[in-house]
């Protein structure tokens, strides 16, 4: 009994390190620009893409792969900005655009869905592992490609959250975050801390997509389900909260991981969404509440 | 300095301010008072950017502003004190002021917070504290204090002494001379007559989003017209002494 609690509590703390990087970038997008990316998945696709046309076609490292991935992801997030929701920023003004960009990061996400599925074709695709091997640890075996995930998670996230506590420019994002009226006082240039924070939040997408290329094989729709997920790890977080979405990863994860204990397998991942409604019942801001300035 | 001609605007389709003019000249204190909802706060915002004028002409030293975003108008040494202070409440009073140079280089900035920490010791004291724990006063001291990090020419303050204790409305105020004493030109948008007129140069007021009064605080006293619309006072209450 004891041995499988271990097993699976280890096997969530792995799946855990995916879950965070995807929705703490997700999370941090919603909490400085009030959008919620319905088209995250799909950067974690395109990761998965770049990833497999670098080690693939490219011949080159798994190395080069991740790389390519964060960088493609990211130039390609400093685009979302400045041509999809500053434009309709500007036509809307001072009405309420909530609605409005969930349908307009729904249709990115259907844009970049289609794109995928007309360059690459809709064949799941493999990328090799980026390390191989496995590592016993008596009650359970991890996989190096696991552990490679929660290891990068692990440190994109500290230097994601140090970037936010100690450079300027993550000072300026949790600025932004908190009174952007404010904040343009002090000479922050709006759009450009949108466009980076959108860069860097989709840029983790696409860094786990690279990860998880050889674990999920590679089809255009392969991160939707994670957006789903997402959205239940934000809100049980505090939706715009990157360390509620931290926490709450863990949380999730663990949770689907020790529920095969006592549930049917089947069963195990309506658990986010279980948790999804009961926090939205029970205590809608989430369990940290919003807060990119902490 | 800074000219505002024939100004317009609002919020969405709302017209507030209707073609409302004012200067402020180097070295100026300038107030702007008026009834609640002549436009001041309005008229202030557009001066900075955060609306864009529906017409009329801004311009800072003669090159016209309008349609400039805030943070380009404050680059060219323009400081903005919204009416609760706009500080980050959530962050610690250090990162405050650290995001008050948030355009100058590392150096500047840490010579500028330690010359703020010299001046207000409390801050240093405090500087690891959430800024939304200090009292009314003393943000509203740290709000001036972020502003002058980047050493502005010009300071547009809405509503300085809203919501003060008076020993925190004369501690600003005395503060908010004293720097003007140093050249810091100031558009200061107020509700507190006595004290805007106390140290104001010129004031303007400004009525249903319209010029109603321009001159000196003195001229200003001597007009039972503009006393009497404005300033809440009749006749005979008002005196010869005002």
């Amino acid at each position: 009994m004891l041995e499988s609690l271990l097993e699976f509590l280890i096997q969530g703390v792995v799946l855990g390190g995916l879950y965070a990087l995807f929705a703490v970038g997700l999370s941090l997008i919603f909490g400085v620009l009030d959008v919620i990316n319905v088209a995250h998945g799909e950067f974690f696709a395109v990761g998965g893409y770049l990833a497999f046309a670098a080690v693939v076609l490219l011949h080159l490292p798994g190395a080069a792969g991740v790389l390519g991935a964060a960088v493609g992801t990211f130039l390609l997030g400093l685009c979302v900005y400045p041509l999809l929701i500053a434009p309709l920023k500007r036509r809307l003004g001072g009405r309420p655009q909530g609605p409005l960009y969930l349908v307009l990061t729904l249709g990115l996400s259907t844009f970049l869905q289609s794109s995928l599925l007309a360059l690459a074709g809709g064949d799941y695709l493999r990328v090799p592992p980026q390390v191989s091997g496995i590592l016993d640890l008596g009650v359970t075996a991890v996989s190096h490609q696991r552990l490679l995930v929660l290891a990068v998670a692990a440190a994109l996230l500290t230097a994601l959250f140090a970037f936010l506590r100690f450079h300027p420019e993550g000072l300026a994002v949790r600025a932004v975050a908190l009174n952007p009226d404010a904040a343009q006082a002090m000479g922050i240039n709006l759009p450009r801390i949108f466009s980076l924070t959108l860069a860097l939040g989709v840029a983790l997408a696409g860094v786990g997509g690279a990860l998880m290329a050889p674990l999920f094989n590679v089809y255009p729709a392969v991160g939707f389900p994670l957006t789903i997920k997402a959205f239940a790890i934000t809100i049980l977080g505090g939706m715009g909260n990157p360390v509620g979405a931290l926490v709450a990863s863990f949380l999730i994860s663990i949770a689907e991981s020790l529920s095969v204990m006592v549930i049917p397998s089947q069963w195990q991942s309506l658990i986010a969404f279980a948790v999804m409604i009961v926090m939205l019942l029970v205590r809608p801001r989430g369990l940290l509440g919003r807060a990119v300035s902490r | 300095m800074l000219e505002l001609e024939g100004v317009r605007s609002g919020y969405g389709k709302l017209e507030i301010v209707q073609a409302a003019s004012l200067q402020v000249g180097d070295g100026a204190i300038v107030g702007i008072i008026g009834p609640n909802g002549a436009g001041k706060s309005t008229l202030l915002k557009t001066a900075f950017g955060y609306l864009p004028p529906f017409a009329g002409r801004i311009a800072l030293d003669g090159r016209e502003i309008a349609g400039r975003r805030p943070d380009e108008i404050m680059r060219l040494g323009v400081g903005y004190l919204a009416q609760a202070g706009g500080l980050f409440a959530e962050m610690t009073v250090h990162d405050n002021l650290v995001l008050g140079g948030y355009t100058v280089s590392r150096a500047d900035k840490r010579r500028a917070i330690e010359a703020v920490y010299t001046r207000f010791p409390l801050f240093r004291d405090r500087g690891g504290q959430l800024a939304g724990a200090l009292s009314g006063g003393e943000q509203r001291l740290l709000a001036i204090a972020r502003a002058l990090i980047v050493r502005p020419r010009l300071l547009l303050l809405d509503e300085p002494s809203a919501a003060l204790a008076p020993r925190f409305i004369d501690l600003i105020y005395a503060s908010l001379v004293a720097l003007n004493r140093d050249g810091l030109a100031m558009l200061i948008v107020e509700q507190n007559v006595e004290a805007i007129l106390a140290v104001a140069h010129r004031v303007f007021v400004l009525d249903l989003g319209r010029n109603a009064f321009d001159g000196t605080p003195a001229e200003l006293r001597a007009s039972d017209r503009i006393r009497r619309l404005y300033l809440g006072e009749d006749e005979a209450a008002a005196g010869p002494g005002l």
